[in-house]
C-alpha cells in the first residue's frame, strides 16, 4: 500500500513538473531566453519536439474526455 | 468593389437554407472542428481558423473531412456527448458573422488510405492488426467495396465490408447528423461520390465487384450514398440540408493512373454518360446540393490540382452536370473568382468552391470586395504546408508524423491553423537588423520584422528582389509563383523597408557595427561532382530558365541529370509549351523521389512523363560529357546520347556567409536545401524570437 501511494505521489509530481514546464515554454519572455540560450537550431528542435509530444499526449486524454457522461 | 465580382456576393439557396453569397470554402484536410485522425474532440485550432473564414466573409464554410469512425480510438462521431456541447455556443457565434456552416461527413478511405508504413505492416498481419484493433484497425480503415489494390502501399488489398458494417455506418451517419443539427449546424456535406474515397469506390464499377445490393447495376453501386442521405433525412428532419461532394469524372485511366488534362483516353472510374445518370439517382435520394469537381486519388491532380493544371480545370465538366440536376451545383479546382463570377452572372453556375486560397491569405474576400485584389498573397498550388502526403515508388505513405498530424497548414502563410505558435508580437526592444539577400526569405524575415516594430536592412547583391525563386517561377505554368514574387515586392515596398540591390556582403565584419543583429538569407548553389567528366560543361537551371535559354532554337534535345522535382518541372516546360525533347537520367528509382512533395503534384510529373514519351532512365548516370554528347550509364550498359545540353539538376548546396555567432542568424537554404515552407517558417522562427 505504502509502494502504492509512493507511486501514485511519483506520479503526481512527474505530471506537475510537466504541466509547470509546458505553462513556463508558453511565457514569451522564457521562450525568447531559450533562444538566446540555446541558439536557433536547438531552440527550433526543441519546439518541434515538444510540440510533437504534446500532439501525441493528448490523444489518449481525447479519448477518456470522449467517455465521460 | 469591381463590378465583375458583383455575382459573387448574391444569395442562393441549398434546400430552404439560404446562403449569404456565392462563395464556398471547400473542405480541406486537418481543418477540421473534431480532429482529424485523433479521437474526436472539439478543436479549437479548426474553431478558429473557421471562424475567421466567416468573419472574411466567406457565405459556406465547410470544415475539413470528418469520418464517420475515428480512426484513433474507433469511436462513432455521434458517441462525443461533451463535443456537441462545446459546439452549440460556437455555433451560435458562428452565426453572428450571416456565415452557414456544414461539416463534412466520409465513410472512410477505404483503398485510398494514405497508409505509413506501421499502418501498412499493421494492415498486412491479421494477428498484429487484431491486437491494435481497439486503438486503431487499419484492416478496417482500408476496407472497401470489394478487395482492391491500396492507392499509396504494395502488396496491400482492402477487405470488402459486410452488410452489417455498411448498415451500421449509414445509421451513425444519421446520427451524427441529428446531433450536428441540434447544436446549429446548417447542414451536412456528404464525402460520398468523389475522388476515389470509400463510398466512391462503391460507385466506380471497376473498383466493386459486389454481387449483393450494393453491387452490379448503378443504382446499387449509389446504393450506399442513396441510403445515406434518406436517413438523414429520417433522422435530422427532411428539410436539413445535405449537399453531395461529388467527382463528376474519375479521369482516371487504372490503378494508379490519372490522365493528363488535354488527353484522349478511356475512361476506368465513372464518366460523363454514367455521371449524367448518377446525379440523377442521387438527387432524388435526397442530395439538396452538388459541390463537383473531378479525379479520383488515381488521378489525384484534378481534385487537387498543382500549377501544371490549367486554371479552372473542371468547370467544363461541372457546368455540363448541372443541365442534369434542379439542384445547385458548386465548381471547384483552381477556380478563378472572375470567371466564376462571369459563370454565375450567365446562370452556368450556382457558386464557386474555393480551398487553398483560405489558408494563404485570410483577408482575400475582404479584399475582394473592398477593391484590393491585387494585395491577395497568391496560393502557388505546392501542398507542402497544407496536404504534403508523398510517395514514390516502392514506399508507402512518406508523409512526417508532425505532418500527419496537422495538415490544412499553409508553407506561405505560418500562422494558418497555428495561430497560437506563428503571431506577431510586437517588441519592446526595437532593433535594427541587416538582412543579407533579397530572395523569399530574406523578404519574409524584413515584413515579420518590420511589422514587430523592428528596422530591417536587406541587403542584395543582384538588381532585382527574388533570389533563386526568380528562377524557379520563370516556367511558363508558373503564374502564381510570379505573381508571389511580385507580391513580396509590392508588401516590401509599402513596409517601406530600406532595400540596398546592387550591395554584395561577403564579410560581416563589415556592417556589424551598424546593426544590432544579422540575419544571413545567402541561399544555394547548384551541386557539383567534378568527378564527371566535362561536368564544367553543364548548363545550370537560371541559365535555362531565368536567362531563357529553354527557347533558344539551337536548343532542341536536353538531358536532366536528376531527376528530381525541378528538373522534371523543366522538362515539362520542355516538352509541353516549347515542343522539344528533353531526356531525364536519374539515379534513384523514381522521379521527384522526395519527402516533402505531395503526390497530387509529383505524380502529375510522373503521369505527364510518360504520356509525353520522355525518355526517363533510372537507377543511371552520366558519366562524361562532351560537346553535343554525354554518356549515360544504366544497369544494362553505357551508350552515348547525343544533346545540345546538359542541365546540372542534382541539387543545390548551402551557401551561407560569414560564421556562426551570437546575434548572427542564418534563414532559408543556407542552412539546409529545403523549400518555400521551410525557408518561410524558419523565417518566422526565428525573427519573433529578435
Amino acid at each position: 500500500m505504502k509502494k502504492k501511494a509512493k507511486r501514485l505521489f511519483a506520479l503526481v509530481c512527474v505530471c506537475s513538473v510537466g504541466y509547470g514546464v509546458a505553462k513556463l515554454l508558453q511565457v514569451e519572455s522564457v521562450r525568447d531566453k531559450l533562444f538566446e540560450v540555446l541558439g536557433e537550431d536547438k531552440y527550433i528542435a526543441l519546439d518541434s519536439t515538444v510540440r510533437l509530444l504534446a500532439d501525441l499526449l493528448m490523444w489518449p486524454i481525447d479519448f477518456v474526455r470522449a467517455l465521460l457522461p | 468593389m469591381n463590378k465583375k465580382y458583383e455575382a459573387l456576393f448574391t444569395p442562393f439557396k441549398i434546400g430552404e437554407v439560404e446562403i449569404p453569397n456565392r462563395i464556398v470554402q471547400c473542405s480541406m484536410g486537418g481543418t477540421t472542428l473534431f480532429g482529424w485522425l485523433e479521437p474526436s474532440h472539439f478543436d479549437l485550432e479548426g474553431a478558429d481558423f473557421l471562424l475567421k473564414r466567416a468573419k472574411d466573409g466567406v457565405g459556406l464554410v465547410l470544415p475539413g473531412m470528418q469520418v464517420i469512425r475515428d480512426t484513433m480510438g474507433r469511436k462513432w462521431l455521434d458517441s462525443n456527448r461533451q463535443m456537441y456541447r462545446v459546439l452549440k455556443p460556437y455555433m451560435d457565434e458562428y452565426h453572428k458573422t450571416g456565415g452557414k456552416l456544414f461539416i463534412q461527413l466520409a465513410g472512410g478511405f477505404g483503398r485510398s488510405m494514405a497508409v505509413t508504413p506501421w499502418m501498412a505492416a499493421l494492415a498486412r498481419n491479421d494477428l498484429l492488426n487484431k491486437l491494435a484493433s481497439p486503438i486503431v484497425d487499419v484492416q478496417y480503415s482500408c476496407a472497401s467495396a470489394s478487395a482492391t489494390p491500396n492507392r499509396w502501399a504494395d502488396n496491400l488489398t482492402s477487405r470488402p465490408f459486410t452488410i452489417e458494417e455498411i448498415q451500421e455506418m449509414v445509421w451513425h451517419f444519421g446520427a451524427t447528423a441529428k446531433k450536428l443539427r441540434e447544436a446549429g449546424v446548417d447542414g451536412v456535406e456528404i464525402h460520398a461520390v468523389h475522388e476515389g474515397y470509400n463510398l466512391d469506390q462503391f460507385a466506380i464499377a471497376n473498383m466493386n465487384f459486389r454481387t449483393d445490393q450494393y453491387g452490379g447495376t448503378l443504382e446499387n453501386r449509389l446504393r450506399f450514398a442513396c441510403e445515406i442521405a434518406q436517413e438523414i433525412k429520417k433522422q435530422a428532419g427532411s428539410d436539413f440540408p445535405v449537399s453531395l461532394r461529388y467527382s463528376v469524372r474519375s479521369c482516371t485511366k487504372g490503378w494508379r493512373k490519372g490522365a493528363m488534362p488535354y488527353e484522349e483516353f478511356e475512361e476506368f472510374g465513372r464518366d460523363m454518360a454514367e455521371s449524367e445518370k448518377a446525379v440523377k439517382i442521387l438527387e432524388e435520394a435526397g442530395y439538396d446540393f452538388f459541390n463537383c469537381d473531378n479525379g479520383t486519388y488515381d488521378a489525384w491532380y484534378w481534385a487537387h490540382p498543382p500549377q501544371y493544371m490549367p486554371d479552372n480545370c473542371n468547370l467544363a465538366d461541372v457546368e455540363h452536370i448541372r443541365k442534369f440536376t434542379n439542384s445547385p451545383v458548386a465548381c471547384a479546382g483552381r477556380m478563378d473568382p472572375v470567371k466564376a463570377a462571369e459563370e454565375i452572372a450567365a446562370g452556368r453556375l450556382d457558386a464557386v468552391a474555393i480551398a487553398r486560397q483560405n489558408l494563404v491569405d485570410e483577408h482575400w474576400v475582404t479584399k475582394i470586395k473592398e477593391g484590393k485584389e491585387d494585395t491577395i498573397r497568391p496560393c502557388i498550388r505546392c501542398h507542402n504546408g497544407c496536404f504534403n502526403f508523398a510517395k514514390f515508388e516502392g514506399t508507402e505513405n512518406i508523409q512526417s508524423l508532425p505532418d500527419s498530424l496537422h495538415l490544412g497548414r499553409c508553407a506561405l502563410n505560418p500562422p494558418t491553423m497555428q495561430h497560437n505558435r506563428y503571431k506577431i508580437v510586437p517588441t519592446k526592444n526595437p532593433k535594427k537588423v541587416a538582412v543579407i539577400g533579397g530572395g523569399i526569405g530574406g523578404m519574409e524575415c524584413c515584413l515579420v520584422l518590420k511589422k514587430r516594430g523592428h528596422n530591417p536592412v536587406l541587403f542584395e547583391k543582384t538588381g532585382e528582389l527574388g533570389g533563386l525563386f526568380l528562377t524557379a517561377s520563370a516556367m511558363t505554368f508558373k503564374e502564381n509563383d510570379k505573381q508571389l514574387v511580385e507580391w513580396y515586392r509590392r508588401e516590401m515596398k509599402e513596409a517601406g523597408i530600406e532595400v540596398r540591390l546592387n550591395t554584395e556582403v561577403n564579410d560581416l565584419g563589415t556592417i556589424k557595427r551598424g546593426f544590432d543583429e544579422i540575419i544571413v538569407c545567402t541561399g544555394s548553389v547548384p551541386r557539383k561532382m567534378p568527378q564527371i567528366k566535362g561536368f564544367e560543361k553543364t548548363m545550370t537551371f537560371t541559365e535555362l530558365l531565368k536567362e531563357g535559354k529553354i527557347a533558344d532554337e539551337k536548343l532542341q534535345k536536353v538531358v536532366f541529370l536528376g531527376g528530381g522535382q525541378s528538373s522534371c518541372e523543366a522538362a515539362y516546360d520542355m516538352v509541353y509549351n516549347f515542343k522539344k525533347s528533353p531526356i531525364i537520367v536519374e539515379y534513384g528509382n523514381d522521379l521527384v523521389a522526395a519527402q516533402a512533395t505531395c503526390l497530387a503534384n509529383t505524380s502529375f510529373l510522373r503521369d505527364a512523363m510518360e504520356y509525353h514519351k520522355v525518355p526517363v532512365y533510372l537507377h543511371s548516370t552520366i558519366t562524361e560529357i562532351g560537346d553535343g554528347y554525354c554518356i549515360i550509364k544504366t544497369p544494362d550498359g553505357s551508350f552515348r546520347q547525343e544533346c545540345d545540353a546538359v542541365v546540372n539538376g542534382i541539387g543545390f548546396v548551402p551557401s551561407p556567409v560569414g560564421e556562426k555567432a551570437p546575434h548572427v542568424h542564418r534563414v532559408g537554404d543556407c542552412v539546409a536545401i529545403g523549400n518555400l515552407r521551410t525557408v518561410i517558417w524558419r523565417a518566422w522562427d526565428v525573427c519573433m524570437r529578435i
